[in-house]
Order: C-alpha cells, then sequence, then structure tokens
C-alpha cells in the first residue's frame, strides 16, 4: 500500500465518535496538567496507563496523543500569563510571552502560540508521514561530533541575547555554564562544584531555576516598587486574538521555528530545548528592535519549534524504538503493554497501528486548536486581577509547581535562591536569558565534546573531517564572522555617504 | 505523588484483573497501609517496580490495605535510601532497589549508608543484558572482541549505561580477566539505553552492555549482534552463548531487582513481610508486569538475597576502586 492508502486507512481507523471523544478529553485533560503546576504529560500518561486494560490500543492511543499536544500548549499558557515556565523548552517563550502580556497583549500571544503549535504540528506530522524512515535513517547516523557542532552553533547564535554590553551578557552567560558544571560529572563520577551537598549531586534542576529567575524575581521585583506608585495596570486593549499585523508578524516564525524542531527533534539525542532556544535567537536577530519588550515573533518561533520538536521525537521513537523525552518512554511503554515493540520492523509488523497512531496526531492537533482558541479570552481575564494579588498568586503557583516537580524543598529553596539573583541581575541591568541559556545547553554540549574526542581516541581533527560536522562548523563561523564584516564594510561606506 | 500511587491503585482496581492465588486480609501484618519507596523518579524503573507491586497488592486481593508510593529521586538513589534508613522498626515501610546499580550509587554518592544493615525482605527479578555489537562490525564472537581489547584498550569504545553501573562492571571485569586495567578502559557513559543505543546504531561505539529488554527490537531486526549474554541461562529469541558458557561467568555482575525494610525489624516481622511479597510474586497482577518489563523472576528471600547483597558489595567496592570512582 502507499504512504496515502495507509493514511487513509489509519484515519479509518482513528475516525471514530468514540475515538473523537477520547481525544478531545486527551487534550483537556492534557491542557489542564499542562497548565496546574507540577503534573507533566509524562506523569498524567503515567497515571492513565492502566486504562490501557480497558480501551482497544487505538483508543488509548488517540487519548495520549490528545494528552501530549494538550500538556505542551498548557504549559506554555502559564509561561505567557504568569512568567511561570513549567519545563525547560518553555523557557525562551516566557522571555517574550510575559511582556506581551504585560502590554496587555496576552490575547495575541496565546493565539499565535496555539496556531503556532497547531501550524507546526501539522507541517511536522505530514513530513513524518511521508519521510520517517528516510529521516530515521539520517537521524540514526549522526555522531557526537555533530552533536557538538550543533551546540556551537546554538552558542554563536547567542550574541543576539547579550542586550547592549557585552560584558554583562557575557558575565550572564559565563555564570550559567558554571551553574550548569554543578553535579557528579557524568564523564568521570567527579563531583564538581558540589561542596559534598549530596542533593547537587545531580545538578541544579533547571525548572525550578528557571521559574526563580523569572517568576520569582519579578514577584521581588514589583514587591520593591511598591514607594514608586502603583504599576500601571495591564489594559487589554482592541481585540483578543490577533490583529492582521500580528499574523503577517508570525507565520515566518511558525515556518522557521518548525525548520529548526522537527529535525532536531527527531535526532536521538535532540530533544526540544536546543531548538526553542535557536528559535528565539535566530527571531532576535532578525528583528532586534522589538525584543525584550513583548514581540510576537518571539512566542511565535519558539513555540512552533517545541511542538515540531515533539512531533520529530517520534521518529527515533517509531523507527528506532528509541525515547527521546520522558513523555515518549511513557509512550514506549504503552506500545509495550500492547506487546508492540517500536522498532526499525514496526512500519512493516503493525502498520494499522502505526498510521492510526499518526492519523490521531492529526486529530490531535485540531482537538488541540478547537479546545484552546475559544478558552483564551478566559485566561486574558487573568490579568485584569490587580497586580498585588496577581503577585502573591504567582508566588504561590510558582511554589507549588517547583516542589511538585521534584517534590523536594531544596528544589524550592533553589528557586527563591536564583529570585533573589534574578532581582539583583534586573537591578544591575544583567540580561538573564543568556544564564538560563547557558545553564541548559553548556552541560549538553560538553558532554557531546566530550563523547566525540573519547569516541576519536583524543583527536580533535573528527569535528572537521565528519563532513556533516564540518558543515554545520562553517555555517557556525559565517554567523559569528558574518556581521563584523558586514559592519566593516559599513564603516568604509559611511564616509562615502556622508561626502 | 501520594494522591498518584492513590489513584493508580484505584485505576487498576476499577479496571479489575484475573484474581490470582489469595488468601485474602485478615490476621495480623498488614493491618495498616503501606508505603512503598521508590529512589528514583516517576516513570523509571524504580518507579514501575514499586507500582507493580502496589498494583499487585491491591489488585490481586492480597490485603486490604492501602499501599503508596513515594518517589524520593536523586544522587543515584541515595537521597531517598538516606530518608528510608530513619524510619527504623517500621515494618510498614518498604522500598525497592536493584542490588549492583544502588550499591554502586552508593559508592559514587559516597554515601553513608550501609545497604546491608537494613533488613533484606526478597530478590523478585533480574534483567537479563547483552554485550552486542553494530551489524558490520568484525567481531565474531566475544573472543574477537576481547582480543581486540587486549591489544588495543583503548581502540575498543564501550558504551552502555552511566559510569559505576552494571554494564561499565561488566566491562571492566572483562578486561581485567584480559589483564588490561580497568582504568585502560574506553567506556562512553549515557544517561540511558536510547543514549548508548544512538552511539551503536551510529558506529560510533565499537561494543556496548544494555538490558535485552532495551536491545531485542534492535536485535531482532538485525541492526546490532549479540556476543553473549550474562546470567547463566540462554535468552530466548537472543543468538549468544551465556558468559558462563565462556567460562566468564565471573566477570560480570547480574543486578537483582529487590525490597527491603528499615533495620531493627524482629525476625517475626521480617517473615510477615516476606511471606506477604512471596504471595504478592505469585499472582497473575505480577506475572504481568514481570512480562510487560522484560524481567525474569529471581525469588531469593531473606538471608538468600543479604548474601547476595554483602558479596555484590564486596565486588562492586573493588571493581569501583580500580575504576578510580567512588574518591
Amino acid at each position: 500500500m502507499s504512504v496515502l492508502a495507509n493514511l487513509l486507512d489509519g484515519f479509518s481507523h482513528a475516525l471514530s465518535l468514540q475515538n473523537l471523544l477520547l481525544g478531545l478529553l486527551g487534550v483537556t485533560v492534557g491542557t489542564l496538567v499542562g497548565v496546574l503546576p507540577g503534573l507533566g504529560p509524562a506523569t498524567t500518561i503515567a497515571l492513565l496507563l492502566p486504562l490501557t486494560l480497558v480501551f482497544d490500543p487505538i483508543g488509548a492511543f488517540v487519548m495520549f496523543a490528545g494528552i501530549y499536544y494538550g500538556g505542551m500548549y498548557g504549559g506554555s499558557t502559564t509561561a505567557i500569563l504568569l512568567n511561570i515556565p513549567g519545563e525547560t523548552a518553555s523557557i525562551p517563550t516566557t522571555l517574550e510571552g510575559y511582556p506581551m502580556a504585560r502590554r496587555g497583549r496576552a490575547g495575541a500571544a496565546l493565539a499565535t502560540a496555539a496556531i503556532g503549535s497547531f501550524v507546526a504540528g501539522t507541517i511536522s506530522t505530514v513530513v513524518i508521514t511521508f519521510l520517517a524512515p528516510g529521516m530515521s535513517a539520517i537521524a540514526k547516523s549522526i555522531q557526537p561530533a555533530e552533536y557538538f557542532s550543533i551546540m556551537v552553533l546554538a552558542f554563536v547564535t547567542v550574541t543576539s541575547l547579550m542586550g547592549d554590553s557585552v560584558v554583562r551578557g557575557m558575565s550572564s552567560l559565563f555564570l550559567g555554564l558554571a551553574i550548569g558544571l554543578v553535579g557528579i560529572d557524568q564523564m568521570t563520577g567527579q563531583p564538581r562544584l558540589a561542596f559534598g551537598v549530596p542533593e547537587l549531586y545531580e545538578g541544579l534542576p533547571v525548572v525550578a531555576l528557571a521559574v526563580g529567575l523569572f517568576a520569582v524575581a519579578e514577584a521581588v521585583s514589583t514587591a520593591a516598587q511598591r514607594h514608586q506608585g502603583t504599576p500601571p495596570k495591564v489594559e487589554v486593549s482592541g481585540r483578543v486574538g490577533m490583529s492582521r499585523d500580528d499574523w503577517r508578524r508570525s507565520w515566518k516564525p511558525w515556518l522557521r521555528g518548525t525548520a529548526f524542531g522537527l529535525p532536531i527533534g527527531s535526532l536521538p539525542a535532540g530533544g526540544a530545548e536546543l531548538p526553542t532556544f535557536l528559535s528565539y535567537n535566530v527571531e532576535k536577530r532578525l528583528n532586534p528592535d522589538e525584543f525584550g519588550k513583548g514581540a510576537i515573533e518571539g512566542v511565535a518561533g519558539p513555540e512552533a519549534a517545541n511542538n515540531a520538536a515533539f512531533s520529530g521525537v517520534l521518529v527515533p521513537l517509531l523507527t528506532l524504538g528509541i525515547p527521546t523525552s520522558a513523555t515518549a518512554s511513557m509512550l514506549l511503554i504503552a506500545f509495550q503493554i500492547y506487546n508492540v515493540q517500536p522498532g526499525p520492523q514496526l512500519f512493516d509488523q503493525q502498520p494499522t497501528l502505526v498510521w492510526t497512531l499518526i492519523a490521531s496526531l492529526y486529530i490531535g492537533n485540531v482537538m488541540l486548536l478547537v479546545l484552546n482558541l475559544p478558552l483564551i479570552r478566559l485566561w486574558v481575564k487573568l490579568l485584569s486581577v490587580p497586580a498585588a494579588l496577581l503577585t502573591a498568586a504567582i508566588l504561590t503557583f510558582a511554589t507549588l509547581g517547583v516542589y511538585a516537580t521534584g517534590q523536594s524543598v531544596f528544589e524550592i529553596l533553589v528557586a527563591y535562591g536564583f529570585g533573589l539573583v534574578g532581582f539583583v541581575m534586573r537591578r544591575a541591568r544583567y540580561p538573564v536569558a543568556p544564564l538560563i541559556l547557558g545553564a541548559v545547553l553548556g552541560p549538553l554540549m560538553e558532554v557531546q565534546f566530550r563523547r566525540a574526542l573519547a569516541f576519536s581516541e583524543g583527536d580533535p581533527s573528527v569535528f572537521f573531517t565528519r563532513p556533516v560536522s564540518l558543515a554545520i562548523l562553517v555555517v557556525a563561523a559565517a554567523c559569528l564572522a558574518g556581521p563584523v564584516i558586514l559592519r566593516r564594510k559599513g564603516r568604509i561606506a559611511l564616509p562615502e555617504a556622508i561626502d | 505523588m501520594r494522591i498518584t500511587a492513590a489513584v493508580v491503585a484505584l485505576a487498576v482496581t476499577v479496571t479489575g484483573c484475573a484474581v490470582g492465588e489469595s488468601t485474602g486480609p485478615g490476621d495480623g501484618y498488614p493491618s495498616k497501609a503501606l508505603t512503598i519507596m521508590a529512589p528514583g523518579s516517576p516513570g523509571g524503573g524504580w518507579d514501575t517496580r514499586a507500582r507493580g507491586i502496589a498494583g499487585a497488592l491491591s489488585q490481586c486481593d492480597i490485603t486490604d490495605v492501602k499501599s503508596t508510593v513515594v518517589n524520593v529521586p536523586g544522587a543515584g538513589g541515595t537521597i531517598g535510601l538516606a530518608q528510608f534508613a530513619k524510619s527504623k522498626g517500621d515494618p510498614y515501610q518498604l522500598m525497592v532497589m536493584d542490588s549492583a546499580t544502588m550499591l554502586g550509587g552508593i559508592v559514587n554518592n559516597h554515601s553513608p549508608v550501609d545497604l546491608t544493615t537494613l533488613t533484606p525482605i526478597a530478590g523478585l527479578s533480574k534483567g537479563p543484558s547483552a554485550i552486542v555489537v553494530p551489524k558490520g562490525a568484525p567481531y565474531k564472537d566475544l573472543k574477537a572482541l576481547l582480543a581486540a581489547l587486549r591489544k588495543d584498550p583503548h581502540g575498543v569504545k564501550w558504551t552502555g549505561g552511566s559510569l559505576g553501573a552494571p554494564g561499565h562492571m561488566t566491562v571492566a571485569g572483562l578486561a581485567k580477566g584480559e589483564g588490561v586495567d580497568p582504568k585502560d578502559i574506553n567506556f562512553v557513559p549515557t544517561a540511558g539505553g536510547g543514549e548508548s543505543m544512538n552511539l551503536l546504531l551510529s558506529g560510533a561505539a565499537t561494543a556496548g552492555v544494555d538490558t535485552v529488554a532495551e536491545l531485542r527490537a534492535q536485535l531482532r531486526a538485525g541492526e546490532l549482534r549479540a556476543l553473549a549474554v550474562d546470567g547463566d541461562q540462554r535468552i530466548e529469541g537472543v543468538d549468544a552463548p551465556t558468559l558462563k558458557e565462556l567460562g566468564l561467568a565471573d566477570k560480570s555482575i547480574a543486578t537483582m531487582a529487590g525490597v527491603l525494610a528499615p533495620a531493627g525489624l524482629s525476625e517475626e516481622q521480617q517473615q510477615d513481610v516476606i511471606s506477604m511479597i512471596d504471595k504478592m510474586r505469585r499472582t497473575t497482577c505480577w506475572q504481568q508486569v514481570l512480562k510487560q518489563n522484560n524481567w525474569v523472576d529471581a525469588w531469593t528471600p531473606g538471608e538468600a538475597f543479604e548474601q547476595v547483597l554483602t558479596q555484590q558489595r564486596g565486588q562492586i567496592t573493588t571493581i569501583l576502586g580500580e575504576l578510580g570512582l567512588g574518591k
């Protein structure tokens, strides 16, 4: 059977009334757990695994696909409205989403996130439908050297996050890199910067760190401004959704975000963190003016990248049997309950199940939009709560969320500690984004670098002799040198213009 | 996570399940709610085990009392372990663990808790591992691979699991058998099966050690080739000799998953817990859990489990010392 016939067959299994309702239920539950602190999609699916004993596999997968998409979108809702990123991949969304909300544009931010997720999810699913086997063949051949080069590219684009002072930006980045070092070194087993505290052996929890730097620091800042008059109330101006201008500014970031998210997400060690940060950096480079004050591109791009990456995760899961996220490992367990072993032979052995799962992804995507667009009106109302109350609510919510994810008081201390750090940095006009990028991507880059060297027995030429790695490094070098060369040309051209 | 476990238990009860051998609730232990600690995060191996036990206890009618799973992740399970060790003399606190994984975690994380001071309940299951190479590799059998290792210790690049995990110890044991200093092996640790699988499939790694459960799909598809399996029994569907057949049985440490209770239980209390777990493991519910997770039953109650722990503690401390870990 051809791909299309297979897919139609998949739809014929997935499109029953029961399955559509299960899909809607999944999206609703997913959105709820995404919005509520501490219960991510992975835990939710873990909780609902026993339901697989009741439903046929198809029903269960339609529902799980709904939870998957709903959870992701719910996470960006808190990031935009409350400055609380529920997971690492929604950190870039907070950077522009929350300022947008403070300017009364929460509706547009939520809409671009929802529609961007839908667009990215749909494109990614279409691509997976037709190219999954080919993608997995490429993904399989990617080695640590290539992963390292992709990380280099991400760090090169970080210059766009530096703000107006390179020194401040670099200090923030290096502080983040140092934070990323904390814990037991994976390659040698030596504790680094842990000072004998066992809680630090697994590193500083990144979500607690981000919640501290964003939500807690914001609350402290608001409290500190008490004597400078009441902060301006958030006005929800004009229409709730996206204006024509918002559409014009969003569609390119959606596509670019998808272009980052899908390929990187489909790599066996890709994940969603790298593409979301990469997308944010690139969007900021392309439109530097409004960033930091609430640019819609900064929400549209990362949200699309996030959703595309999560769809990409299915490629290694289905074709190689490799789960690359917590949610994916839950799906893997669900497969195994039905005695299905994802791997190279899955498409041949269980075609109906695979194509039904892919069809249910399409359904999940549509359901997400159906459910969430009307909800935006409701969410936006939250912002008319007086600042004092909202601040208190954010603190409560942030504390609950951090405690619920790790169930440890230590993580709350981390969040509050970094809340103070974030407050001081804000006062001294240090940008926070490079810090968080360093803390998230630094450890990933280090481990790939050292693995690549271990496999090449210490020969650093491995980064240049593997063609894909070399190509990515050349692009990175161009990104770094390009603006300098252009500026120099500009400088030469300038006097002539004056004459 | 208390709510979580309750919901799981509820969902499981509602959905129902074939009832296995059951004595029903009644005399003595357990007369109040049980707490089962998983010293890892939700969704991980220890968590799956703890929830499997809690599910089987209520679902297959071993007891009427509630079993709650508590997750205390961190530092290779030693954060949970340290907390667990404090509830001395309480037979209603149980903890799931893996012998080699946890003993290794204790050494690596400098944990002061000695596993053998806790009350051993039972070893429950094993998850066999295999030594594999990518399909194009020139090594016909384990002998050929080990010969290459002897010739150029650094040229054979191993992967599989984290530093000091059972896979790493197996590689160290094999190297030592070939007269190679364990410190000279080129072992690239990963956070989990998925990552090491990628390193094997992309051709970056020469060989890997992982659980058969994680390798099975690629073995079946012919992408990987198994050279040997650990333990003393061949594995169905895996075309490879056991380490025992190859005369290398003493080189690997087969981790055994089991249950512990806190220190200070009377012999009678210990027997109560053992007989409850014994009833649990005979249920169809538990058999189902074993099958789903590719675990093999390895019932080793009380004393015998303590012996496994004591013996492995010695082996592991030696091997990890030779690897330069835990310093």
